[in-house]
């Protein structure tokens, strides 16, 4: 009784918080020089502090994804047809995403704490 | 360049390092497909289908248009009077030059080859100028009267702006123009860059042989500029960046010419694909406009396609749209021939007989 009262414990007091803690991954994709969300041109992906975004680049160009937003910086180099790039954002803040090659192609990541 | 479209990715390639730069980054790359089955070489019709142009761009405001012409025309907005918008990018060149750099109004050479305008009102908001620096077409040509080439910024006999400003509201005709064009708005380089932008986003290309062959005239164009146009989009690779009807997708790549100029690099230092890298200009009546290249390196189209051939500098910013190519000399005539065909027949207009003179 008293290991199964433990054993109880240890899931409601540990295992469930880790699992509603847990980071999502999210997934966005470039194709027709887009950013596609399910399949759907993006203009914001709202996310949490944690999360990580799956850049994956699904068209025949070969594209990049970046940001300049301040605190938000980085670059996933170049990414050829077939490649993804991970990307974890640590802290809350609206992040302006872009591809370089192909300035138009942009969309929003807001990320809640 | 190599279509994926049409041909297969000839390099497998390994798990590329990118660069994380700035707070916090963590990023990795999944293994890349090494040879992505490739879909099959598309149909001449489908191809054809991707280069159908889109009617004019509708003129909203047919007055600030007008008024756009003459302030394009006039070198009154220069800053020693004598350098017009007109004076690097003339009509009967697509709206640009062949001289491999245009002088300033300081009296020094450009670092430049002036841009073709082109077509630019479909740009559809890209950035604007060989390294982008500019988001809008009003943004570039406030700069270029302020600080740019059409200034005398950094001489010793700088011309103030509210001079420049000055000159155009004491010449009645243009107040009248304004104030048809733009009611109640004061005549300043806002408004100055707002007619000119507009005017800029008129200069559609002329009806080209490639557009008639495109609309059916399998006469129009030659049987060696066929051949062309599929080398164009297939081996070729060349419609990775020259796509759809106005031979350009607004995009920025290192096609391996310079060694001096970071060009879209010195907007985004970060960046790596960024470094040497410009914007891929329209090929719309490009066989008007020799040198070739930002920085007017290749005198013809043949040595166009022999720098393509060649792959340019192999440096890690060097586009992956870019590698050497397989071509034979019939392959590059073909080439050639087809971007002869498309010269706009007619472009361009005459010079207005201006406001006040």
């Amino acid at each position: 009784m008293r290991r199964s009262v433990a054993l109880m414990a240890t899931v409601v007091g540990v295992i469930v918080p880790a699992l509603q803690s847990a980071a999502d991954e999210h997934v966005v994709s470039n194709n027709n020089m887009q950013f596609l969300v399910n399949d759907a041109k993006v203009e914001t992906l709202t996310i949490k502090v944690g999360d990580q975004v799956v850049f994956r680049n699904d068209d025949r160009l070969v594209h990049n994804v970046y940001s300049r937003t301040p605190g938000f910086e980085f670059d996933l180099g170049t990414m050829r047809r077939g490649t993804s790039a991970k990307h974890t954002f640590p802290k809350a803040g609206s992040v302006d995403i872009e591809c370089a090659i192909h300035p138009h192609m942009k969309f929003k990541i807001q990320i809640q704490p | 360049m190599l279509s994926t479209r049409a041909f297969p990715i000839r390099a497998a390639f390994s798990s590329s390092v990118f660069i994380a730069v700035g707070l916090s980054v963590i990023t990795w790359t999944l293994p890349a497909q090494a040879q992505a089955p490739q879909p099959a070489p598309p149909d001449i019709r489908e191809l054809k289908a991707l280069y159908q142009r889109p009617p004019a761009r509708p003129i909203e405001n047919g007055a600030l248009v007008e008024l756009g012409r003459f302030l394009f025309w006039d070198s009154r907005i220069s800053a020693s009077g004598k350098t017009a918008c007109a004076t690097c990018h003339f009509p009967y060149l697509g709206w640009a030059t062949t001289d491999d750099r245009s002088r300033g109004d300081s009296g020094r050479r450009t670092s430049r080859k002036s841009q073709p305008l082109i077509g630019l009102g479909h740009a559809d908001g890209a950035p604007v100028g060989w390294d982008g620096r500019s988001a809008t077409l009003e943004a570039q040509v406030k700069s270029s009267i302020s600080t740019g080439s059409m200034s005398m910024h950094n001489t010793d006999t700088p011309v103030k702006l509210e001079v420049i400003e000055a000159r155009i509201r004491e010449i009645p005709q243009y107040v009248e123009k304004f104030n048809a064009a733009l009611p109640n708005t004061p005549i300043n380089i806002d408004s100055i860059a707002t007619a000119i932008a507009a005017f800029e986003r008129t200069m559609e290309p002329g009806p080209a042989p490639f557009d008639r062959w495109i609309a059916g005239d399998e006469a129009a164009i030659s049987e060696s500029a066929k051949r062309g146009f599929v080398l164009f989009n297939g081996k070729a690779n060349c419609e990775a960046c020259h796509s759809g009807w106005r031979f350009t997708n607004d995009s920025f790549h290192d096609i391996g010419t310079t060694t001096t100029d970071f060009g879209r690099g010195q907007q985004l230092k970060s960046v790596k694909a960024m470094q040497y890298a410009f914007k891929t200009p329209t090929l719309r009546s490009v066989a008007l406009r020799p040198p070739y290249m930002h920085n007017a390196s290749e005198m013809n189209l043949y040595d166009v396609v022999k720098h393509y051939e060649k792959g340019g500098i192999d440096r890690p910013s060097r586009s992956a749209e870019i590698f050497p190519l397989q071509l034979s000399e019939q392959d590059r005539l073909d080439l050639v021939a087809f971007m002869q065909t498309l010269t706009g027949m007619p472009e361009g207009e005459p010079a207005p007989k201006l406001p006040g003179r």
